[in-house]
């Protein structure tokens, strides 16, 4: 199992490796020096600089294992829209907003959706069953750009302790994260609604029931472990939805994260950022889907023999 | 269709599926809501005849009425057309890319399920490194690099060639997004391609085939990937909502749809801004946008269980 899991680690360094080299030959490709800035107004000593520490004037191939070497030391490189603000700077001052926004959508989704998908199975086929179906499929088809605003509109602006946008206070963080994890819900719901009906039908649940054992028991000892799997392995990309959906909740209500800082980053071409953001976001997911791995070696024994 | 070439004995497949799909209300209610929002965005703004672009700002943010049948915008256009006009993009847009996106899935999906050995298994591990990167990053970053590209086109054309400025500027901000989407969207098509057909090159038709000495291209465009249809066409169907999707959370961050042209998700975007002085603005896109998300997905939904029986669930 051990080795297992070195095999994955690997596989996410090479990934992560992969993402990186993408990234900056996808940059380099754009024309003109897309590293440097046509901003006039960028003082030329920080243009200069840039200009040293990307080894603009060096050839391609030197300017990536000149880029290999700062990343591998942990630096990210210089903004060219933020003049004098390193990425690593950038990216420290904003994560931890991204991180709780993040932190509470996840939450979001499995107190609603994992409940939502155990109590359909175990009321299969019952009006509970369908309406807990039903508010999935629109969990589903409603975009967090449609229910950012609703919110808005709905909830904030009839509240007084809720904030229509900003970071300002303790309750700014319900709203992103309920956004944020409403989507993520549906589709745990019904991940967990097919992997329990799977499990109950399994032979063991019904050796447990004829010897009596009360439903409870059997539901949280024999049943939600092996019906986590589907949910467990959906939590992979339920962190890139997360990700991906941390820049539309951002930009709606006004969270200094980073997921605005790669709106920004584009929009006004700061490529150098937009590719130190994407390198750590690649380092995030990589992460992300090593856990998610091992949790499934943990869940399931049999995972661990197909070695 | 593929069988139709030989007699018809019994019935084939699609005959089959079509009947099952026919006794599924959802997925006929769902294929005629499709039908209809195609329709109505693409011939509907010739008969309704109202220019999206023009409005009169004392006219703006207004309700419902007889003269403007969904109200109006922010600058006082007519609600209606430009939700007709969006539609184009964002269906033109979302079409485009799952094409692009259909036709690279299934080739390397072909490629490496019938060349298979180490071939396929690089070609796969690939895709799977791909599949564990955020999508929407990728999306922006091929755009960026893309549109950095095209506008250098563009800047030939309007100023060598002469060509109209608006037409190519149109033109300049639709074209790297569907490319964009198309050519990071198609890693999991190419997954369900390779299972098929390594499945299939396998089976004793193929193998007859071979020792017939027919050329690698012709069994696999003629007995392989035919074969496959069903799964492909399944996926497609559910390609496109995700890629309306995305569409929409591109031009809602602004790194989509620009203005002159509109799409569903800029005009849910703008819609969010003026929010509190009229809810229609937001209302009217959205619920167009999320009756296509749930009338595709379902019809997709819907295929499956008639293509394939033996997949559906419960």
């Amino acid at each position: 199992m051990f080795r297992l899991i070195i095999s994955r680690a690997l596989q996410a360094f090479a990934v992560v490796f992969f993402l990186f080299t993408l990234t900056f030959f996808a940059i380099r490709a754009i024309p003109g020096d897309p590293l440097s800035t046509d901003d006039k107004s960028m003082p030329e000593h920080v243009k200069e600089k840039i200009e040293e520490y990307y080894g603009l004037d060096k050839p391609l191939i030197v300017q990536y294992g000149r880029y290999v070497k700062n990343v591998l030391t942990g630096d990210l490189g210089l903004s060219t829209s933020k003049p004098g603000r390193t990425v690593n700077e950038i990216i420290s001052q904003s994560l931890p907003a991204s991180l709780l926004v993040g932190i509470g959508g996840i939450t979001v989704a499995v107190l609603l959706g994992i409940p939502m998908g155990v109590l359909a199975a175990l009321r299969k086929n019952s009006w509970i069953d369908y309406t807990s179906m039903a508010v999935a499929m629109i969990g589903i088809c409603i975009p967090t750009f449609v229910l950012g605003p609703l919110l808005q509109l709905w909830v904030a602006s009839k509240t007084d302790w809720i904030n229509v946008a900003g970071w300002d206070t303790a309750a700014d963080i319900l709203l992103p994260s309920l956004t944020l994890g409403v989507g993520s819900a549906a589709y745990l719901a019904r991940l967990t609604r097919g992997g329990m009906l799977e499990i109950l039908s399994q032979d063991y649940i019904r050796t447990a029931k004829a010897k009596g054992v009360p439903m409870l028991p059997i539901i949280v000892k024999h049943t939600l472990r092996g019906a986590m799997m589907p949910a467990v392995t959906f939590l992979g990309p339920a962190f890139a939805a997360i990700i991906s959906g941390s820049f539309i909740v951002e930009t709606i209500f006004q969270v200094p994260g980073m997921g605005q800082h790669f709106v920004n980053a584009v929009t006004s071409k700061d490529y150098a950022l937009l590719q130190g953001l994407v390198i750590f976001y690649g380092f995030l997911m990589a992460g992300a889907n090593l856990l998610v791995d091992i949790a499934l070696l943990l869940l399931n024994p049999r995972l661990r023999d197909a070695t | 269709m593929a069988t139709n070439s030989q007699p018809i004995e019994g019935s084939s497949l699609w005959n089959d599926a079509w009947i099952r799909l026919s006794k599924n209300k959802l997925s006929i209610v769902s294929l005629w809501t499709v039908v209809f929002i195609v329709l109505a965005c693409f011939i509907g703004p010739f008969l309704y005849g109202v220019d999206p672009n023009s409005g009169e700002l004392p006219n703006k943010l207004l309700p419902p009425s007889m003269e403007y049948p969904l109200g109006t915008d922010q600058i006082g256009r007519d609600l209606l057309a430009r939700i007709l006009y969006g539609g184009q993009i964002s269906l033109l847009v979302a079409f485009a890319a799952t094409a692009i996106s259909v036709t690279i899935g299934i080739a390397y999906g072909a490629i490496s399920g019938y060349v298979g050995g180490k071939i396929d298994n690089t070609m796969m591990r690939i895709v799977d490194g791909l599949l564990a990167l955020p999508f929407l990053i990728i999306v922006i970053l091929f755009r960026e690099v893309i549109s950095a590209h095209i506008e250098t086109v563009g800047k030939y054309l309007t100023e060598v060639q002469g060509w109209n400025r608006d037409f190519v500027l149109r033109y300049q901000n639709i074209i790297p997004l569907f490319i964009a989407i198309g050519a990071s969207g198609w890693l999991t098509m190419s997954r369900i391609v390779r299972t098929q057909t390594a499945s299939l090159s396998q089976l004793e038709y193929v193998e007859a085939a071979r020792s017939l000495g027919l050329s690698h291209t012709r069994i696999l465009f003629q007995h392989i990937i035919p074969n496959t249809l069903g799964p492909i066409i399944i996926f497609t169907t559910l390609t496109i909502p995700s890629f309306i999707l995305y569409e929409a959370a591109l031009s809602f961050l602004g790194l989509g749809i620009e203005p002159p042209n509109s799409s569903w998700g800029k005009l849910i975007q703008e819609g969010a801004n003026y929010l509190e002085t009229n809810f229609t603005v937001l209302l009217f896109p959205a619920l167009v946008f999320s009756i296509t998300l749930f009338a595709f997905n379902f019809l997709g939904d819907g295929l499956r269980d008639a293509l394939d029986p033996k997949a559906s669930k419960d």
